[in-house]
């Protein structure tokens, strides 16, 4: 799978505090990556750097390839959009005005693709309403208008619900889905909020103090948060064989802990095991959330 | 950079600063041909169009401070600054065109008053009264000057992300430049001797005394040179005429371009955007 963006060990320090430290994140191409992280995470430092407006104090990254230290870096963003926190509009001009100046700024060779730009977002009927007057989630909807212009295949939102309402919300989410499908757009997406990012990520990066703890891919993900069994057992290996032999989904965590998947009767499932000469120590019942998911992989936020 | 022209002057077009300013240019131009007919009709003042063509300069470092530091502002208020860095413009692009559009705006303002002062101007009051060639070098100068203005105020429109900081900055900066400018041009215009009048056997008498107030040959110099670096000095020298070296002028001010194009570009690449 091609990788449209990769970063390795990058670091940003401002004065003491650092900001983003041996961040390293993957991005495959056709995904939706949802990089979740609390509020001063360090998920916009790590965009910024992303789209030039930062340089990293140690690290790289290399988009579609070019490292950041090429001079070919600057060309090669104009494969990219972006939203860095708010949507980059100019709020005296119109929807129209703010797209022909876009596809002016990117070299279109002509402004055909503009209708159909603003009917993609929902904004065809705005007419000479400036975009001064638009609503929040008008003015997302533009920004990410603005950010196709170039039809770009790598497409980046900071915070896009930041502020929405729930219609607004489903609106974005909509459009993104639809981006990502439609048009094969690789889409990174940050934000704080884990339900909505469960509805649309393909993967995900969880930031903790600059650093990213875990990626991971949304069917790993859903396979962790399933109703699972936590089995305590002397010896895991004894136990894989019944588990392969019987279709039963599990993973060794360790050599005395197995995760076992799917809903099972408590009671039943011990009787059989024992039945087999497989012996349980302890037995118990979880399943996660991605909130709680989160909490447990971020811990009490000590990771500096 | 051609891309960052295009659409930076498809802005200006539909910029509600640049048609006022084009408005302002023209009803100025009318605004001083009127009083200055006003002062020949009911005083017969003559009026030279020319000195009302130059006039315009005295002011424009003001005017260009005003609407410089607005319509890049919005570059960072709007955040067209990091839209164009994030599609992969280069800062220094970035910047370049940035100065050339603010200047040629000024350029431009400059021009159409110049223009409806002439169209106006010459059947009230005649014809131009110096050499064309005369005339065409201040112009020169002028623009030259304006050029100096723009790099000034764009090195602080570029560096300072925040909107109203750059407006004060600016305007407090074209400002203080002018108010430099006649404190220096005043000190330099100061008489060597004044009079005095003495009571001699009962007769008062009138003496021409050494004017304590007329700076020295050593300060004469250094408020010339400050009068001649400061581009609203250059204004004030060009408008009055009074320019003892009309050459060095242009090198003045090429200076100032190359220092404040040069830094401003630096400190830019490196600036830490958000």
């Amino acid at each position: 799978m091609e990788i449209i963006l990769e970063t390795n060990n990058l670091e940003k320090k401002y004065k003491d505090y650092k900001a983003l430290n041996h961040t390293n994140i993957h991005i495959e191409k056709g995904t939706i990556y949802g990089l979740i992280g609390k509020n001063g995470a360090g998920k916009t430092t790590l965009i910024r750097i992303i789209c030039g407006l930062q340089d990293p104090t140690n690290g790289e990254f290399s988009l579609y390839g070019v490292s950041n230290n090429s001079s070919a870096i600057t060309n090669i963003r104009k494969r990219m959009g972006a939203i860095i926190e708010t949507p980059s509009i100019y709020k005296e001009m119109t929807a129209r005005d703010n797209l022909i100046e876009q596809y002016k700024l990117v070299g279109m060779p002509s402004l055909e693709g503009i209708e159909e730009l603003l009917k993609l977002v929902g904004l065809e009927g705005t007419g000479k309403k400036k975009a001064k007057n638009f609503s929040l989630g008008m003015k997302q909807r533009l920004g990410i208008a603005i950010a196709l212009a170039s039809n770009p295949d790598f497409l980046i939102l900071d915070e896009p619900i930041n502020g929405l309402d729930p219609q607004g919300i489903i609106e974005i989410r909509e459009l993104i889905l639809k981006l990502n499908k439609e048009r094969r757009i690789t889409i990174l997406i940050s934000s704080h909020y884990l339900d909505e990012l469960s509805k649309i990520a393909t993967h995900y990066g969880f930031l903790d103090h600059g650093s990213i703890i875990k990626e991971i891919s949304s069917v790993e993900l859903r396979k962790k948060m399933e109703h699972k069994l936590i089995v305590k057992v002397e010896n895991a290996k004894e136990f894989v064989k019944y588990f392969e032999e019987h279709n039963i989904s599990y993973e060794v965590m360790d050599n005395t802990t197995i995760h076992v998947y799917g809903k099972y009767n408590l009671a039943k499932f011990v009787n059989e095991l024992s039945k087999n000469n497989l012996l349980v120590e302890d037995i118990k019942e979880q399943e996660e959330s991605l909130e709680n998911y989160y909490i447990n992989l971020i811990g009490d936020g000590n990771h500096a | 950079m051609l891309r960052l022209f295009n659409a930076g002057f498809t802005r200006l077009c539909k910029n509600k600063l640049f048609w006022l300013l084009t408005l302002f240019s023209a009803c100025l131009a009318i605004f001083m041909i009127y009083t200055q007919y006003g002062n020949m009709k009911n005083y017969g003042d003559t009026i030279e169009v020319e000195q009302l063509m130059l006039n315009y300069s005295t002011m424009i470092g003001i005017v260009m401070a005003i609407f410089t530091s607005l319509f890049l502002g919005v570059e960072y208020s709007d955040g067209g600054v990091r839209n164009k860095i994030s599609i992969g413009h280069k800062r220094i692009h970035i910047y370049v065109s940035n100065l050339i559009i603010v200047t040629i705006t000024s350029i431009f303002s400059y021009i159409l008053f110049f223009i409806v002062v002439a169209i106006i101007g010459i059947p009230l009051f005649g014809t131009i009264t110096i050499a064309i060639s005369k005339l065409l070098m201040l112009l020169g100068c002028i623009f030259i000057t304006i050029i100096a203005y723009s790099s000034i105020i764009t090195f602080f429109a570029m560096l300072i992300s925040n909107k109203t900081i750059t407006a004060i900055c600016c305007l407090l900066l074209a400002f203080g430049m002018t108010t430099t400018a006649l404190v220096c041009f005043n000190k330099l215009e100061a008489p060597k001797t004044i009079q005095e009048a003495i009571l001699l056997e009962g007769e008062t008498k009138i003496k021409e005394v050494p004017n304590p107030k007329y700076p020295s040959e050593e300060k004469r110099k250094v408020y010339q040179t400050l009068l001649d670096v400061n581009p609203a000095g250059q204004m004030f020298q060009l408008v009055g005429k009074t320019v003892t070296n009309l050459n060095i002028l242009p090198i003045y001010s090429l200076g100032i371009i190359v220092v404040f194009t040069g830094t401003g570009l630096v400190l830019f690449k490196k600036k830490e955007l958000k």
